[in-house]
C-alpha cells in the first residue's frame, strides 16, 4: 500500500489568494526516501507544512493528501493530531528555536513518546535515553537534563531528530534539517539521520536546496519551481540527465568547481530564462 | 545566581532610600507645615515659631529626615502631631483591607484575563477572538468608579444580594468578610483584566508564531494543549512584568474602589490625612505603599530566574 499520496495539492494564502503551490502530486512508498529540491520560495516548506496540517490559519488548501489510504484532509483536528508525531513526524530547519527554551530537552523527547503511548513516566526515561544514544549523542544523561540553550546547534538538531523518530513513524518529513548547521556537523547529522531512518524503516520526504545532501539521503527526487513540480525521477537519473532547463541550471551551478577560473559564474536563471 | 540576587537586593535598597528622600522632601516642601495647620490662619508668626520649635520643625531638614528614616527602620513611623496617635496604629487596621482588595483583585483579573486572552489569541481570526478583543477595548474605557457604582446599584440596591459598602475583618466573620469584598474585588478585577487581556493575547500570539510551538504541534499536541503545555511558561516571562506593573497600578485603583464602597483602607486614610494636612501620617502611608511597590518589583525580578532557565546563567 502506498504510504503517502498527494494529488493536485494547492495552497493559497490570505484574502488575495496568493498562490504558494499549485497542482503538486507525488507519492511515497513505505521506506522510500524522496528528495524535494528547489530554490527558496519555491514552495518546499509550504508543501511539507500542508502534509503535516500545520499551515497558518490564513492558508486555503486544495487537493488530496492520503496517508495509508486515509484522507487526512477529512480528519478533524483531534484525529489529525494523533497522526502527528506518531505515523508522520517532522524535523524542522532551525534547531536553535525549535525546542521549548523553558523545558529540559529530555522531557521534551519524553513528551513526544508519552503523547502516543501508554508508557509510564519511569520507563519512558529509559526509552528517551536509548533514543538519544541512537542519534549519536554522548553523555545522554547530561544532555537530557540540559535546557536547549545549553546545547550546540548540532546537538539540538539531533534532539529534534530523536523527538521525530521516537515513535517509529512511517513517514518523517525533514525540512532542510542541516541547512542551519556548519559543514562538519552537517555531515554527522546526515549520517545519523540516514542510520535511524534505515533502522526504523521509515520513509522520508527530504527537503533541501543542496543537491549533494539530497543525493546522500534519497533515491528519488522531485524538483519544484514557483510552486509547481517541474521534474521527477531517480536521483541518479535527474542529476545526470536533467531534462527541465531549471533542473539543468541547478545541476550545473552545483558543479562550480568545473568552471574555468576567471569566467563569470553561471546562475540558475541563465539556463531557463526565456524558455518558460 | 547568588550575585544576581545580591544585585537586585542592592537596587531594591537604593531605590527605597531614594524614594524615602523624595517622599520626605516633597511632604516637607509643601507650604503650610503642621504648626500652621494646628494654629489656624490667624495665628501670629511668633506662636507659629514657638510651636515649630516644640515640634522640632525648626531643626535642619537633613536631621529630621535621619530621625524619621531611622525610626521607620526600627518600626516606628512617628506620631501624628494632630491627633497624637502613633502613625503605625492608624495604618495597621487599614492595611488588611487594601492588601486583601489588591491581592484578590489581581488574582481575579488573572482568572478572567488568562483564559480569555489565550482564547482571543487562538481564535484571533474568528468571531470569538474579535468579540473578546472588542470587549477588552470597551472595558478599558470604563472608569473604575463608574463600574463600582453600577455594581453597587445592581447587586446591592436592585438585587439586594450583596452589601453596598463597609468591611468586616476576616478574623471576625469570614462569611461576611467575603460578602463585603465580592463587589469591590470584582470591580477592581474587571477593570484590571480589560488591560491584562490585551497583554495576555499578544503574549500568546507571539508564542503561536514561535518554532517551538510548531514543534509541539508536530509531535501531536492539539493547538490548545500545545499552548497550555509550552505557551504558558514562555508567555509568563513577558506577562510577569505586566502583572507587576498592574499590581502597582491596582494600588491606585484600590484607592478609588475604597471610596466607592466606603472601605476604610490605606487609600481613604491617605486622602483623609492629605485633606487634614497631617503630613507625618501621609509620609508614613506613602512610604509603606512605595515599599510595597518596590517589593513587588523585586519579586518580579527574582521570578524571571525561576521561570526562564536562560536567566540562571550558563552551567557549562
Amino acid at each position: 500500500m502506498t504510504l503517502l499520496e498527494v494529488e493536485g495539492l494547492s495552497v493559497r494564502f490570505g484574502r488575495r489568494r496568493r498562490r504558494a503551490i499549485e497542482d503538486v502530486s507525488f507519492a511515497i512508498e513505505p521506506s522510500q526516501r524522496l528528495g524535494l529540491i528547489g530554490e527558496s520560495g519555491s514552495g518546499k516548506t509550504v508543501t511539507a507544512l500542508a502534509l503535516m496540517g500545520l499551515l497558518p490559519q490564513n492558508a486555503a488548501v486544495g487537493g488530496e493528501i492520503r496517508v495509508n489510504a486515509v484522507s487526512v484532509r477529512d480528519l478533524d483536528e483531534h484525529s489529525y493530531s494523533r497522526l502527528r508525531g506518531d505515523a508522520m513526524s517532522m524535523v524542522f530547519q532551525e534547531p536553535m528555536t525549535a525546542l521549548d527554551p523553558t523545558m529540559r530537552v529530555g522531557r521534551q523527547v519524553a513528551e513526544a513518546l508519552l503523547l502516543h503511548s501508554r508508557h509510564q513516566a519511569g520507563s519512558s526515561r529509559k526509552s528517551v535515553m536509548a533514543m538519544l544514544e541512537r542519534v549519536g549523542l554522548d553523555e545522554v544523561g547530561r544532555i537530557a537534563d540540559s535546557y536547549p540553550h545549553q546545547l550546540s546547534g548540532g546537538q539540538r538538531q539531533r534532539v529534534c531528530i530523536a523527538m521525530a523518530l521516537i515513535n517509529s513513524p512511517d513517514l518523517v518529513i525533514c525540512d532542510e534539517p542541516t541547512t542551519a548547521l556548519d559543514v562538519t556537523v552537517q555531515a554527522k547529522v546526515l549520517q545519523v539521520l540516514n542510520e535511524v531512518l534505515g533502522a526504523e524503516g521509515a520513509a522520508c520526504l527530504f527537503i533541501s536546496h543542496d543537491l549533494a545532501v539530497v543525493s546522500q539521503v534519497c533515491d528519488q527526487v522531485i524538483v519544484m519551481l514557483d510552486g509547481r513540480i517541474v521534474e521527477a525521477g531517480t536521483v541518479a537519473g535527474v542529476f545526470s540527465h536533467p531534462e527541465h532547463p531549471y533542473t539543468k541550471g541547478l545541476v550545473a551551478t552545483a558543479r562550480l568547481d568545473q568552471m574555468p577560473p576567471g569566467e563569470r559564474l553561471p546562475t540558475v536563471p541563465d539556463f531557463y530564462r526565456g524558455q518558460l | 545566581m547568588a550575585l544576581r540576587i545580591a544585585q537586585k537586593l542592592g537596587v531594591f535598597a537604593l531605590s527605597l532610600i531614594g524614594a524615602s528622600v523624595l517622599i520626605f522632601l516633597i511632604t516637607n516642601a509643601l507650604p503650610g507645615n503642621v504648626a500652621h495647620v494646628l494654629l489656624g490662619t490667624d495665628a501670629t508668626p511668633d506662636a507659629v515659631a514657638e510651636l515649630e520649635a516644640q515640634l522640632g520643625l525648626d531643626r535642619p531638614i537633613a536631621l529630621r529626615y535621619l530621625e524619621w528614616i531611622s525610626g521607620i527602620a526600627s518600626g516606628d513611623f512617628g506620631t501624628s502631631p494632630l491627633s497624637g496617635d502613633p502613625v503605625l496604629a492608624l495604618i495597621t487596621p487599614r492595611v488588611g483591607v487594601t492588601a486583601w482588595l489588591v491581592a484578590l483583585g489581581i488574582c481575579g483579573s488573572l482568572i478572567i484575563a488568562l483564559p480569555l486572552g489565550m482564547l482571543a489569541a487562538l481564535k484571533r481570526r474568528k468571531w470569538q477572538g474579535l468579540a473578546i478583543s472588542a470587549a477588552a477595548q470597551f472595558g478599558m474605557a470604563i472608569p473604575v468608579f463608574w463600574c463600582g457604582i453600577i455594581f453597587a446599584l445592581v447587586f446591592a440596591v436592585w438585587l439586594r444580594v450583596l452589601p453596598p459598602n463597609g468591611y468586616v475583618p476576616l478574623t471576625e466573620d469570614p462569611a461576611e468578610w467575603l460578602r463585603h469584598l465580592v463587589l469591590p474585588v470584582l470591580t477592581l478585577a474587571l477593570v484590571q483584566s480589560a488591560v491584562l487581556i490585551r497583554y495576555v493575547r499578544s503574549a500568546f500570539i507571539e508564542v503561536l508564531h514561535e518554532d517551538y510551538y510548531r514543534t509541539a504541534r508536530a509531535i501531536g499536541w492539539t493547538p490548545l494543549r500545545a499552548l497550555l503545555r509550552h505557551g504558558v511558561r514562555n508567555a509568563a516571562i513577558s506577562l510577569v512584568t505586566v502583572v507587576g506593573l498592574q499590581l502597582s497600578s491596582s494600588l491606585v485603583g484600590a484607592i478609588v474602589v475604597e471610596q466607592v464602597y466606603n472601605l476604610h483602607g490605606l487609600g481613604s486614610l491617605l486622602l483623609d490625612k492629605v485633606a487634614e494636612r497631617d503630613l507625618v501620617v501621609v509620609q508614613g502611608t506613602v512610604m509603606l505603599l512605595v515599599l510595597a511597590v518596590l517589593l513587588i518589583n523585586l519579586l518580579v525580578d527574582l521570578s524571571y530566574q525561576l521561570i526562564d532557565p536562560r536567566q540562571r546563567g550558563r552551567q557549562q
